[in-house]
């Protein structure tokens, strides 16, 4: 009886070993997460803005979640069906909770989707046009009936685009204007704490959760405006993880060389980095004007400097990353090649001279102002004088939507189809929307193509539609398109479990500390 | 006219005296010539410069002593050396207009102050108190991130928190001379009050408050390298503080980036600080007789 005993000693000392050396994910600790700047509010329904979703990502749910490579899996749903003809798809809703106890069922996300989502979300609402009817036939079924086939909806049900909110806390009140904006209450992995603001947001672990607990025990979002403070922060230990969208890629070499930090680089979901054009400045509302800003700027020297070589020059409105969303005919690369010459015939036949344009940016972005420096420098020498102007991000907001800019340096997202994150640029909008069409570009041809194209499941025919929406944008070139991101982020050595969701905000829940 | 006015106290020996008890301050000496110094380049910065300040290249990061560009280029290829140079218009544009509109005001304030006295005196004393306790730089942040950073509005924000100390300086000797005799003399024949301010007395107090003016320079520039080094000089302008900012993120990588719009920040506050006490030894007779 002894010896068995022994012998099972030795075997669980064994065994604790080999689990040791396999780093099993041990809960405890507070990750902190760098941002930029504070979010506008924190109810991730009603703004497309990355520190809000960074946020609302760990603090929501959704019906669907992406994986590293993009494949959908259900969150919230147990799972779905889709009907033959592309226009039916069920979910059927696992039991879960609320931050607040009270239950989550099918009524809420009904009312999310149609009360919150569809007036105010702005990639939401472009698939909304789609919806004939969002049901809920009883507590665990929601029934979502399409007009037409919309082929990206699936990625839209995800926690960036579709969060849930609870009904009983938003119904018979302004979702804009709701106490809850400041005070979130989701269904996520982790639940709100405080909002101290322009320092940090603070969320702990919910007990409660309806799929496996987060391992953290809390989430740290530290509000960090300087860009440079980012990365020392990490170095010095009062940081654990920086993404790319914050990081300065000046300071990845040196981060690379720090063992106590890991950096990481990769493509995840293509991004794009714009400038939007104000076609409201008669200046810009002549094609040709625009055409020659796109000749004057070299692309590649933003690239290599202001991005840190982080990016490829882009191919077009939707970048490359989509090979459907592609065509060579109308590769900017050869259309657009940096040419200052040919920027001054084009300005000459427009009749323009001696131009001077606003350029507007989020001061908090470091790449932005590298880039307007080299734009600045660029464009004087097709006569154009830019006057740069560094904004506090909620001024940028403001005045980029409101149409009240010349220029202004822009960075989206696609989330994973052009339909989601690319179309909104280019679709008829009126302004004051956020995170929409801010050029005041509108042509109902182009409004007809993309979302002739947002239908088509079949991506070749999907491909042939693109094509003729590119022929027409690329000769009006609302938006000067720079370049396609690479994704970077930096993290504390000790922290482990990160990027196990296609956007690097989502899937916290799984981070811990190394002991 | 049968009344003979008392002649003012002469505070100042002419110029050539003045010169030569200047130039017995050496540090003085050495401040002025590095102040000349920053003033010609400023002047002449489009002939000085190499390059366009803002002209960028492919060519970013060349250390000093690189073929064509003596202090080296930054991350975007821009020539650091044409950076400082045009960067001294800059800073000695804010730096003077700043200490000017300081000076004014702070005269305006303390000949008010000081000549009429009473409740007059009170009131604007409180308010020139108020503007000492300020934290002056914390109050420069918020109202250049508030109202912008263009270069007006930095001389302004600048300006306006810095005239207290001529304000009570100028107070403190129009205290002294109000009851001094060509100042009674001058009541006497009639003369109205803005007339004894600005003609009988302001000229006699001048020299203590050129003094303060020129250490103004030396803060105004001080100040505004500090602001643009915290993002929120004019965003269109190549500023040292400027400068400074985008180089944080290469300190390690090119310290040249830092070190040479550093070098001449020290420089352009020294020169001025030295030129103010070179000048307050010379025009002070208490100082001069115990050198």
């Amino acid at each position: 009886m002894r010896s068995f005993v022994i012998v099972a000693l030795i075997a669980l000392f064994f065994a604790g070993m080999a689990s040791a050396q396999a780093e099993t994910p041990t809960p405890g600790g507070s990750a902190i997460v760098i941002l930029g700047s504070d979010p506008e509010h924190l109810n991730a329904a009603i703004s497309t803005g990355y520190p809000i979703g960074a946020v609302g990502a760990n603090l929501y749910s959704a019906l669907l979640y992406l994986d590293a490579d993009g494949a959908p899996h259900g969150e919230l749903a147990e799972s779905w069906t889709v009907s033959d003809d592309d226009l039916v798809y069920t979910f059927t809703l696992r039991p879960a909770n609320f931050h607040d106890g009270e239950p989550l069922t099918s009524a809420d996300v009904v009312y999310s989707m149609e009360e919150v989502l569809a007036p105010n979300h702005g990639r939401f609402l472009n698939a909304y046009r789609a919806v004939e009817s969002i049901e809920a036939p009883d507590d665990a079924t929601v029934v979502i009936t399409l007009s037409e086939p919309y082929a990206p909806l699936i990625s839209l049900l995800t926690v960036f685009d579709a969060p849930i909110l609870p009904r009983h806390v938003f119904e018979g009140s302004d979702p804009l204007t709701n106490p809850a904006n400041q005070q979130p209450i989701g269904s996520g992995p982790f639940r709100f704490v405080e909002w101290v603001r322009g320092e940090r947001v603070v969320l702990e672990r919910f007990d409660d959760y309806f799929l496996e607990n987060a391992l953290l025990d809390r989430l740290i979002y530290r509000i960090v405006p300087q860009d440079v403070a980012r990365g020392v922060a990490l170095e010095v230990g009062e940081a654990d993880l920086v993404w790319g969208f914050y990081m300065p890629t000046a300071d990845l070499d040196r981060l690379d060389a720090n063992p106590d930090v890991d950096v990481w680089r990769g493509l995840t979901i293509p991004s794009l980095y714009f400038v939007f054009v104000n076609t409201d400045t008669p200046a810009l509302s002549d094609a040709r004007v625009r055409q020659a800003l796109m000749h004057a700027i070299d692309r590649e020297q933003i690239v290599e400097q202001a991005q840190g070589g982080l990016g490829e020059v882009a191919a077009g409105p939707f970048g490359a990353g989509f090979g459907y969303a592609y065509d060579e005919a109308t590769d900017y690369r050869t259309l657009y090649p940096y040419d200052p010459e040919r920027a001054r015939e084009l300005l000459a036949d427009a009749g323009v001279g001696d131009l001077s344009l606003d350029f507007v940016y989020d001061s908090a972005r470091g790449a932005f102002a590298a880039a307007a420096e080299i734009m600045r420098d660029n464009l004087r020498q097709v006569g154009i004088t830019l006057n740069v102007e560094p904004v506090e991000r909620s001024v940028m907001v403001e005045r980029v939507y409101g149409r009240q800019y010349d220029l202004s340096m822009q960075s989206f997202t696609s989330s994973g189809d052009p339909a989601i994150g690319y179309h909104r640029i280019y679709l008829t909008a009126e302004p004051g929307t956020n995170f929409v069409n801010a050029t005041g570009y509108g042509n109902p041809e182009v409004d007809a193509l993309l979302a002739e194209a947002a239908g088509l499941a079949d991506q070749a025919a999907r491909a042939e539609v693109y094509a003729r929406a590119l022929e027409i944008l690329a000769l009006d070139v609302p938006t000067l398109v720079m370049f396609d991101e690479l994704s970077t982020q930096a993290s504390a050595a000790n922290l482990r479990g990160l990027l196990t969701r296609l956007d690097q905000r989502d899937g916290l829940e799984f981070a811990w500390f190394a002991q | 006219m049968g009344l003979s006015v008392p002649a003012a106290p002469t505070a100042v020996g002419g110029v050539r005296g003045f010169w030569r008890q200047f130039r017995r301050h050496r540090l003085g000496v050495a401040g002025l010539a590095a102040v000349v110094l920053l003033g010609l380049v400023a002047v002449f910065a489009p002939l000085l410069a190499p390059y366009d300040p803002f002209s960028t290249s492919r060519n970013a990061f060349a250390p000093p002593g690189s073929p064509g560009h003596i202090l080296g280029t930054d991350h975007l290829g821009r020539d650091v050396l044409s950076g400082v140079i045009w960067g001294a218009r800059v800073s000695l544009i804010v730096g003077l207009a700043a200490a000017f509109t300081a000076t004014v005001i702070g005269i305006a304030i303390g000949a008010v102050s000081g000549y009429f006295g009473g409740w007059v005196d009170e009131l604007l004393m409180r308010i020139t108190e108020l503007f000492q306790i300020i934290p002056r730089f914390v109050l420069a942040l918020i109202v250049v991130a508030f109202f912008g950073s263009g270069l007006t509005n930095l001389i302004l924000v600048i300006g306006i928190l810095s005239w207290p100390q001529t304000a009570r300086l100028v107070r403190s000797q129009f205290l002294r001379h109000r009851s001094l005799p060509y100042v009674d003399g001058a009541r006497v024949v009639g003369m109205r009050a803005p007339r004894i301010i600005f003609s009988e007395i302001l000229p006699n107090v001048m020299a203590p408050v050129i003094v303060v003016a020129s250490l103004d320079i030396a803060q105004a520039i001080l100040l505004e390298a500090s602001l643009g080094f915290f993002g929120l000089g004019d965003p269109n302008l190549r500023s040292w503080g400027g400068m400074l900012n985008t180089a944080q993120g290469f300190v390690q990588r090119a310290w040249w980036m830092s070190v040479f719009p550093g070098i001449a920040i020290s420089l352009a506050v020294l020169g001025f600080n030295l030129v103010g006490d070179g000048l307050n030894e010379a025009t002070d007779p208490r100082l001069r007789e115990g050198s």
